[in-house]
């Protein structure tokens, strides 16, 4: 009884925006055009995201892509308004990742002494986030955009880097490790006592092919050392824990990392030689999308449906992304059905 | 006891006096300054066509908004600065901004002081940071125990030592692959430190080593060289250094401290200037400028014409001043209300429902007397509305209007309560001391104090009806001033229907109950035919907005409407009687429960929790109710409240 509650209300919200989401006839039908101005045509006409595009003044891709980004947030707010208050903090560590992704921007401009003061311009500070756009914007060295964020965790974490070598680096690092580590956190306290649950499951699966990327690319292209890889995995993994990772990372070449990892439960990541690299990162996505779609089928009254719902849009959003791109550079259909990350059937 | 009537003034002056001008009206706070712009376009802007306005109009073809050159935020910004180092809040101050100035020298000012203060601020900016650094230092305490000079060990040439704090967690992260890095890590065991270690590492490692200790978050204290020694003497020397670094602060600072004595009234002077100067240029956007001459629009109560006209005149007397009727102007003009300092705090409880339009008559009167009356029935205590009064006066300090609203309701609630005889719900007190036969005791009249109730709601409702007859005939509105539920006919149905009800109920009462089933078929057929026959009269070539059909059924619906809120806001003004007796009532349980309890200090905590639960608990609900009742009883009768308040363009 105390699920309907908390629940009932919400997951009819998210029924009603689920149905918004596009069909694979709608990608079938986006994939099929040839210019970008017929797809956003398209979505004018044939989709619900006509009315986000209303408003649309330049139709190049940065700006369908702001408009998109705004979108999501907008979901956000609808959904938390129908959340019980115990999970408003999970979302809320749910959405820390754009606020990290924005973080993640300005550190790029201001490292390249860009100025930032047009970035996130007219953000309206959404509930999610406590960051104030305005002063951030207006700092005019990486040192002093550190300086704004005094009184957030952040700060911490970038103050640390801020007179290190290779700094960017580090400090996107840390900060994603951070979010991970505090969703993680927030999911454990919520989920933790329970003897199985799906979502977090899922959180771990993805902890698990995080590191695995990490390890990989760390080895093959940035040379690392093998304490300082295992330093930065995430030890919230499902399958591999400490041990597993530390074998992983003082394996002595890639090839031997490979032959490991092809005997694990990720084997399908290497299943094809040649082109593994090149679609490992689609490959976790399509994965783990598919770990969401999953869940509806056992999913009752309970949260799932809702942080399912905020994945499902944010892989739409991705794909819609690269629908626009492959479109604009003319790659052919084949192999921009290849780049998405859910399988487009038919066509 | 009304709404102020308000003229719109057009001003054309020399652009050379619009600083002085705009500085006096604002001092003055009673102009509400309008987008000239909307004048001129909608051409209510007029200029006399006369010679001596040649130029004047002829630079209208040129207008433009005034834009100020200045950046003042940033002198605001130096100025907070300054207040903020030298611990004054500032506050803008008529005194100096009375006679005529010129802004520039002000500028020069803040810059000068900003600057003598700039350099000592720096420096207290240095000597803070050099303290955290020396306190940072402090630490070395720890490597008391190895015995070492630090002076050796920093300067092995093999061998590199690095000195610093480490997280729990991430500590337990480094020991789980201890034997992979490249260093000697020595936790040191000291109870204050106990998060710290001495890292020894090979030099050929350093590189490696500060990376795996970066992955981990290891906070280096980096020591500086003039002070490496023996831990022991090394922090000797900190402490010498800190107390040194100290007084020099404190004496840096004394002298900041003394500065101000010297620049205070300066500092205050620039930021008053500074305001005014703020509030010029916040108006600027409403005000259109040539290159000789400036034009505004302001609304202003008819009472401050002459002031203001004085004004001008003494400043420059070749300045076009047009004044217009507020209807002359194709504007809405906003509200000012005017009561005398019995209704006054009422007009916030009148704000909460609507602001009076211009053209409305001002409920505030009427509104106030009645609640007061309301209140005082349904809460009447002698005691209780001294506690109300005597808050009402103390919360005056901090929230005028509300203090002031509070004291008037427990006037009225003292009033009431000494008729019915009641003292913090001790009754047959007061008759005890002034035994007269004027008392008026509810819970033994129960019937009368019910009845009066409706008495006294129907009197309201006369009121009201009045009110709004008056209202619509102002407005001209014929529709519903006549022939509406709340018109003429309204009343007319009204008091027809009440003569039926004494006919049946009061025996002593008899009256042509013919005639009066007559009179109110008529009305209702009248009400039925309100827009029809208004627009016969008006002799309007359409009889209805919409299709007949609509028409009727709509109105009929909204006689059915019309007989149901008669009733009910009648039976309504029951509550004002049942709410007097719910009053006692409570008492009566309290006392009952002291009773039962029995002992002194049972009856004296009773008497306290009754009369604080009644005071809060039912205070709060008599207030709502009596809301309540003059919102919807009343005020939805007559009162429209769709204005917008007049709101002086000042500095308050």
């Amino acid at each position: 009884m105390k699920n309907v509650a908390k629940f009932a209300a919400l997951n009819t919200k998210i029924r009603v925006l689920e149905r918004e989401l596009l069909t694979n006839k709608d990608y079938l039908n986006l994939i099929g055009l040839n210019s970008v101005e017929a797809c956003i045509n398209y979505f004018l006409e044939e989709t619900y995201y006509s009315k986000l595009l209303e408003d649309l003044k330049a139709k190049d891709l940065s700006s369908v892509e702001n408009l998109f980004y705004k979108n999501l947030l907008v979901k956000y707010d609808k959904i938390t308004s129908f959340l019980h208050i115990e999970y408003r903090k999970i979302f809320k560590a749910i959405f820390m990742r754009y606020e990290v992704e924005h973080i993640k921007k300005y550190l790029r401009k201001l490292n390249q002494n860009k100025t930032v003061e047009m970035l996130y311009k007219n953000f309206e500070n959404a509930k999610y986030s406590d960051l104030d756009y305005k002063v951030l914007s207006s700092a005019k060295t990486l040192e002093a955009f550190v300086e704004h964020l005094k009184g957030t965790d952040y700060y911490k974490i970038l103050y640390y880097h801020l007179s290190s070598e290779d700094r960017l680096f580090y400090m996107e690092m840390s900060l994603d490790i951070h979010y991970f580590n505090r969703l993680n956190n927030e999911m454990k306290k919520k989920f933790g006592h329970q003897k199985r649950n799906t979502i977090l499951e899922i959180l771990q699966k993805n902890s698990d092919l995080l590191n695995i990327q990490w390890i990989y690319r760390g080895k093959k292209y940035y040379n690392f050392s093998s304490e300082e890889l295992l330093n930065y995995v995430l030890l919230t993994g499902y399958y591999f824990k400490y041990k597993d990772l530390k074998s992983l990372c003082y394996a002595k070449t890639t090839q031997e990392l490979v032959n490991r990892l092809k005997d694990s439960k990720y084997g399908f990541l290497f299943k094809d030689e040649e082109n593994f690299e090149f679609l490992m990162e689609r490959n976790v996505e399509r994965y783990i999308y598919q770990l969401f779609k999953d869940l509806e089928k056992v999913s009752t009254l309970n949260i799932n449906k809702s942080i399912g719902y905020m994945h499902k849009l944010e892989y739409e959003m991705r794909d819609i992304f690269t629908i626009l791109e492959s479109i604009k550079y003319g790659l052919s259909i084949k192999d921009l059905k290849n780049k998405l990350v859910r399988e487009v059937k038919g066509g | 006891m009304s709404v102020e009537s308000m003229k719109m003034m057009n001003i054309v002056g020399h652009f050379d006096d619009f600083h002085q001008i705009m500085r006096e009206f604002i001092l003055a706070n009673n102009m509400q300054f309008i987008d000239v712009f909307r004048q001129i376009d909608e051409s209510k802007f007029t200029l006399e066509m006369a010679t001596e306005n040649i130029d004047e109009i002829l630079e209208m073809s040129n207008l433009q908004t005034y834009q100020e050159q200045r950046d003042l935020k940033k002198l605001e910004e130096k100025i907070m600065l300054l207040s903020q180092h030298m611990d004054v809040t500032l506050k803008f101050e008529k005194k100096y901004c009375e006679e005529s100035y010129d802004f520039i020298p002000i500028e020069k000012k803040i810059n000068e002081v900003y600057l003598t203060f700039e350099e000592d601020r720096l420096r207290i900016e240095g000597l803070e940071e050099k303290l955290a650094r020396l306190e940072e230092m402090l630490c070395v305490e720890a490597l008391d125990a190895i015995g070492v000079n630090l002076d050796d060990l920093y300067s092995m040439t093999y061998f590199d030592i690095m000195f610093g704090r480490l997280s729990q967690e991430n500590r337990r992260r480094l020991s789980m692959n201890y034997e992979n890095v490249t260093a000697a890590v020595m936790h040191i065991d000291v109870p204050k430190y106990k998060n710290y270690y001495l890292v020894v590492s090979p030099m050929s490692l350093k590189k490696e080593t500060e990376r795996i200790l970066r992955s981990v978050y290891f906070e280096k204290i980096p020591f500086d060289e003039e002070y490496l020694a023996e831990p022991k003497d090394m922090l000797n020397k900190l402490k010498k250094e800190i107390l040194k670094t100290e007084k020099e602060l404190s004496k840096t600072k004394e002298k900041i401290k003394n500065l101000e004595y010297n620049y205070i009234d300066d500092i205050k002077e620039c930021y008053s200037k500074l305001i005014m100067e703020k509030k010029i240029e916040s108006l600027g956007e409403k005000i259109a400028v040539t290159d000789h001459f400036f034009y505004c629009s302001a609304w202003i109560p008819e009472s401050k014409v002459n002031k203001s006209q004085r004004l001008l005149e003494k400043i420059e007397k070749n300045i076009i001043v047009d004044l217009k009727e507020s209807e002359e102007s194709g504007l809405k003009a906003p509200t000012k209300l005017k009561n005398n300092w019995l209704s006054k705090p009422f007009e916030s409880l009148v704000y909460m429902y609507g602001v009076p339009n211009y053209k409305e008559v001002d409920p505030t009167v009427f509104f106030s007397i009645t609640y007061m009356i309301l209140f005082g029935a349904m809460f009447g205590d002698l005691g209780q509305g001294l506690v109300f009064l005597l808050a009402g006066f103390y919360i005056q300090q901090k929230n005028k209007m509300f203090g002031e609203l509070l004291s008037r309701v427990g006037i009225s609630s003292m009033i009431f309560g000494f008729f019915y005889d009641s003292f913090f719900g001790y009754e047959h007190l007061i008759s005890k001391v002034i035994p007269l036969d004027i008392f008026i005791r509810p819970i033994e009249n129960i019937n009368t104090m019910l009845t009066v109730a409706v008495l006294l709601g129907i009197v309201l409702l006369y009121l009201s009806f009045a009110y709004s007859i008056f209202n619509k005939f102002k407005d001209s509105d014929v529709e519903e001033g006549v022939f509406g539920r709340n018109g003429i006919v309204g009343l007319v149905l009204y008091t027809a229907l009440l003569l039926i009800v004494a006919n049946q109920f009061l025996e002593s009462f008899s009256f042509n109950q013919q005639f009066l089933t007559i009179i109110v078929f008529i009305t209702i057929v009248l009400m039925l035919l309100k827009e029809p026959i208004t627009n016969k009269l008006k002799k309007e070539d359409f009889l209805y907005h919409e299709s007949p059909g609509e028409y009727y059924v709509e109105s009929g619906f909204e006689l059915i409407e019309t007989f149901l809120s008669m009733l009910s806001n009648t039976l309504s003004f029951i509550r004002v009687g049942a709410f007097a007796l719910n009053h006692v009532g409570l008492f009566i349980a309290f006392h009952t429960m002291a009773d039962l309890i029995g002992s002194t200090f049972g009856n004296v905590s009773m008497f306290i929790l009754g009369n604080l639960l009644i005071i809060f608990l039912e205070g709060l609900v008599v207030f709502i109710q009596g809301l309540r009742l003059m919102y919807y009883e009343i005020f939805s009768k007559y009162y429209i409240g769709d204005g917008y308040k007049f709101e002086p363009s000042g500095l308050e």
